[in-house]
């Protein structure tokens, strides 16, 4: 009897410290969530709430939704391993007045996103450089043309797509144009061209 | 007695041609539908403009270099008219003319007394084309100029047969073609301009020091007060290092590097790594650098910070909005007297011009033109690095999963 009851809180301690380890507060989040405005709403997968900082995420693929008055909501996925620190940050851009107020109010939120902003311009002139140089040389102007660049039509939500933008001014422009973007070891056929013709307005 | 000097032509070539360049420069955009020679369009565009390397924390002797520009909107018309459009004609500052024509009709009147007088002058010179008085020694006209000069240099600008020195607008061309004659063109420093008020007026005792402080009073857009040459903390000072009297461009470029060495490296920033001209400028300007440690100012790269000091120490806008982005908007949006703001979907890459300003709620930068190292955009960057020139302009970019737009911002005028 006396060894049945020992087997028995044995036994018992044995499934405390299996609960206790189960519950125990784990070393390392899964998830930094960066958000601004920093007191965003967060929910993640549809169902949880979760803000600004650390979190414990279950590994897997994820939904968040984050959303703020006066910004617009957004939504992006990503994938949570286990034991690995994923860093997710999510800026809401300024939607009415409402939003440009806030930050008004809040200048170290405005801060933050400016730092956020300011990083993402220095980088988006690099890749757009980097995928096609020639825009370091415009805008080119002529005579009877000139040449810029600008977001492209066929891919507008991406940041390093960028549309060739060209401007004529009278009847030889276009064929001037395209002859000094070939100078330039350019194939105008590889590229996205998007024509102005101005000359009606330049005979006024 | 007005003295009219001997003419030396002593323009080279090159010098007609670069103000000429500069000229159609600033009208190019508004005029994009009209072919321009091309030699002088690509120039323009592939050399940037020029800028001036001053050497900060030097004695300023109160010479500076102030482009043409235009007039504060208190010089009312037509003499705005008048005195901007000869002075295109004749590549002659219209504030030069402006400073001329103060002195002549309202001699010796404080700066802050100006507006005042300009408004009333309608009432007493009802016609701007008539009626102004002669002196003893004959000088005329709204330039009183004497019958001697205005026989050698008056212009029938109006084109209607008679050279007349009473006529607003044909004694204006007169002034300025006068200035051009005698070497005071817009892109000679002040000094320049005031040696030949001095000859102006024949040397009148006082003459060309009372021109001098309305030169830099319509040059600031109207705010530097009579006798300023030294500003105090946050007041407009035409000498401060690196500022260019109405320029945003030459003042923005002074005040950020061409290409910092190490590109956007995070512990390239503070004081010493920004320019010397910039941190002098920050000090004067904006309120509170250098002794906020956790304001937006301190690490100089903050990016309204450096927009808003270019916009202060140029004279352009003594008042523009200090921080933040969202706060600089919302400022310029609420002063379309002065500023002309296009939102998002509003303008491309092809309006860009010169002194252009960029803002969106986060970031912000100026226009400055093509510059050697190939980037056209000067800006600092939170907390990732001081004011250069390392960028190209855009309309709209994606942070942090959302997309950024661009506000286009254009001081009226220019």
């Amino acid at each position: 009897m006396k060894q049945q009851k020992l087997l028995l809180v044995v036994a018992a301690v044995i499934v405390l410290l299996g609960i206790f380890y189960l519950l125990r507060p784990r070393s390392t989040p899964d998830l930094n969530l960066v958000l601004v405005p920093s007191a965003a709403h967060a929910k993640l997968d549809g169902k949880n709430w979760i803000s600004d900082g650390k979190a414990y995420v279950t590994p897997g693929h994820h939904t968040l939704t984050v959303s703020f008055n006066g910004f617009a909501t957004q939504t992006t996925s990503f994938d949570i391993v286990k034991d690995k620190l994923k860093t997710v940050t999510v800026a809401l851009g300024v939607s009415s007045d409402e939003g440009r107020d806030w930050l008004i109010a809040h200048p170290d939120e405005a801060k933050k996103l400016e730092q956020l902003t300011g990083s993402a311009f220095s980088n988006s002139t690099q890749q757009r450089v980097t995928k096609l140089p020639l825009i370091k040389e415009l805008p080119y102007i002529e005579r009877y043309f000139r040449i810029d660049y600008g977001n492209s039509k066929l891919h507008p939500d991406d940041d390093n797509a960028v549309a060739i933008y060209i401007t004529t001014y009278g009847q030889p422009g276009v064929q001037q144009a395209l002859d000094w973007i070939r100078s330039q070891g350019y194939n105008p056929n590889t590229l996205e061209i998007i024509y102005n013709d101005q000359s009606d307005q330049s005979s006024q | 007695m007005k003295n009219f000097r001997h003419i030396i032509r002593r323009f080279p070539r090159y010098t007609v041609l670069l103000v000429a360049a500069v000229n159609l420069l600033a009208t190019y955009p508004a005029n994009a539908a009209t072919p321009l020679p091309a030699e002088t369009q690509q120039d323009v565009y592939t050399q940037g403009i020029h800028y001036f390397d001053l050497s900060p924390g030097g004695s300023c002797n109160g010479d500076f270099t102030i482009p043409a520009g235009n007039l504060p909107s208190l010089v009312p018309e037509p003499y705005n008219g008048a005195f901007t459009s000869a002075g295109k004609a004749y590549n002659v500052s219209p504030v030069l003319l402006a400073s001329l024509f103060t002195e002549e009709n309202f001699t010796g009147t404080p700066t802050n007394q100006l507006a005042d007088r300009w408004k009333a002058l309608p009432n007493y010179r009802p016609d701007p084309n008539s009626g102004w008085p002669t002196s003893p020694d004959d000088a005329m006209g709204p330039f009183q100029f004497i019958p001697s000069t205005w026989a050698s240099l008056g212009v029938d600008a109006n084109h209607d047969g008679n050279k007349d020195v009473e006529n607003l607008l044909d004694a204006s061309f007169g002034a300025a073609n006068y200035a051009k004659t005698d070497g005071a063109t817009a892109n000679k420093p002040k000094s320049v301009w005031v040696n030949f008020a001095a000859g102006y007026s024949g040397h009148t005792s006082g003459y060309d020091q009372q021109v001098s402080e309305y030169i830099d009073f319509y040059a600031s857009g109207g705010t530097a007060t009579t006798g300023s040459n030294s500003s105090s903390s946050g007041a407009y000072d035409p000498c401060a290092p690196g500022a260019v009297a109405g320029s945003i461009v030459e003042t923005a470029l002074n005040y950020a590097w061409g290409d910092y060495p190490g590109g956007h490296n995070a512990s390239s920033y503070g004081e010493a790594a920004a320019k010397p001209a910039y941190v002098s400028a920050v000090k004067q300007y904006l309120t509170g650098a250098g002794s906020n440690p956790a304001g937006f100012t301190t690490d100089y790269t903050d990016c309204g910070a450096f927009v808003a000091t270019v916009m202060r120490a140029s004279g352009i806008d003594p008042d523009y909005q200090q921080l933040t982005t969202s706060q600089q908007l919302t400022y310029v949006q609420g002063k379309p007297s002065q500023y002309t703001v296009k939102g998002p979907g509003q303008w491309t890459l092809a309006d860009v011009q010169l002194g252009d300003i960029f803002i969106s709620d986060g970031h912000t930068y100026i226009y400055v033109g093509k510059q050697s190292n190939g980037y056209s955009v000067a800006e600092a960057s939170q907390n990732q690095h001081v004011p250069e020139v390392d960028a190209l302009p855009y309309t709209e970019q994606t942070v942090a999963g959302h997309r950024e737009l661009f506000y286009l911002v254009r001081v009226n005028g220019t």
